[in-house]
């Protein structure tokens, strides 16, 4: 027999040894509590599986028959246009949408052509400019800071 | 005998196997007894048919063990059964074995105390990854397979987590030299 085996006999027999466990004296009172509160509710307010049984069956019949009221006074024609309508809907919807965002874009293009393509090249220029100044003037700071620091 | 009367005999009954199974399952008392309560709920709303039933004990047991394993994967954030990828190193604590050590001044405290009732307190502390299908084995006599199916994991994991369980408890039991067991490490 391998140590597995052994190992199993051995855990099996000193669990199955285990004196039984007690409930706590507290859980039959509270379960009773809970039942008699639930007891007093009126039918109506428990689980429906536990409703009399006539109204388990005349409740079902009741669902039974909205549900087959639906399906017959709802003609499947009034279907047919209200599922056309909404796609109608949804089709002028998304037309709309396109449509205003072509129109969005177009402004944009136009702006973009007569106010800022004419500068674009000076403004590059100018930002070329100002970040080598910047990195000049801060090397020099750094190189004065450095000797100051030497020599004090 | 009124119909609360004829549960209060039914609760009488089975409530010690009811509340065994939860605590077992679960390693703490206070949610085991919130789950035996839910058990017998459920079955004072069928008592009507389950209340003169032979097979009610069964009945009961299955409800039981279904609530704790909801019970374990809804509100337990440390728990992790369903993850293939947990390893004793992930457990915060440092691990069963290391929690043992560390338990061992208060096991020794315990002086004369009952060791039978420190080899349930072992098994309670175990992770759950392990205790639940130990207990699920060993006091639901369930197999391997069903285990893995009843928890949705590998059947190498379930195998791998058993075997460690009672490796943990082995550690915890002294053993002679025929290695049965003669009692507890304090």
């Amino acid at each position: 027999m391998n140590n597995e085996h052994e190992l199993e006999r051995l855990i099996d027999r000193e669990l199955k040894q285990l004196p039984p466990l007690r409930a706590p004296r507290t859980l039959m009172p509270r379960v009773l509590a809970e039942v008699r509160r639930r007891a007093a509710l009126p039918w109506y307010q428990r689980a429906w599986f536990t409703w009399p049984r006539q109204w388990q069956v005349a409740s079902a019949v009741a669902l039974a028959a909205v549900l087959v009221g639906i399906a017959i006074l709802l003609p499947e024609f009034h279907l047919g246009a209200v599922a056309s309508r909404a796609a109608g809907n949804l089709a002028g919807r998304v037309a709309n949408a396109t449509e205003g965002f072509g129109t969005g874009l177009n402004a944009a293009l136009v702006l973009w052509r007569a106010l800022f393509q004419p500068v674009i090249g000076y403004v590059l220029v100018f930002v070329a400019v100002m970040f080598a100044a910047c990195a000049a003037f801060g090397t020099a700071l750094g190189r004065v800071l450095a000797k100051e620091l030497k020599f004090a | 005998m009124t119909d609360a009367e004829q549960f209060e005999v039914f609760m009488r009954n089975y409530q010690d196997m009811v509340f065994a199974t939860a605590v077992r399952l679960l390693g703490n008392v206070a949610d085991a007894e919130d789950v035996a309560q839910a058990a017998f709920l459920k079955a004072w709303e069928r008592f009507a048919e389950i209340g003169s039933s032979p097979t009610a004990g069964g009945w009961l047991k299955t409800v039981t063990t279904n609530l704790c394993l909801n019970h374990l994967t809804r509100y337990r954030a440390r728990w992790r059964f369903f993850s293939e990828l947990r390893d004793e190193n992930d457990d915060p604590e440092g691990g069963f074995e290391h929690r043992l050590a560390a338990e061992s001044a208060t096991d020794a405290e315990a002086g004369q105390a009952d060791q039978r009732e420190l080899l349930e307190q072992a098994l309670r502390r175990l992770p759950d990854a392990q205790r639940v299908p130990l207990v699920l084995y060993h006091f639901e006599n369930k197999s391997y397979e069903e285990i893995a199916g009843q928890l949705g994991v590998s059947l190498g994991k379930v195998k791998t987590d058993i075997h460690r369980g009672r490796e943990a408890l082995k550690n915890k039991l002294k053993l002679d030299s025929a290695g049965d067991a003669v009692g507890l490490k304090l």
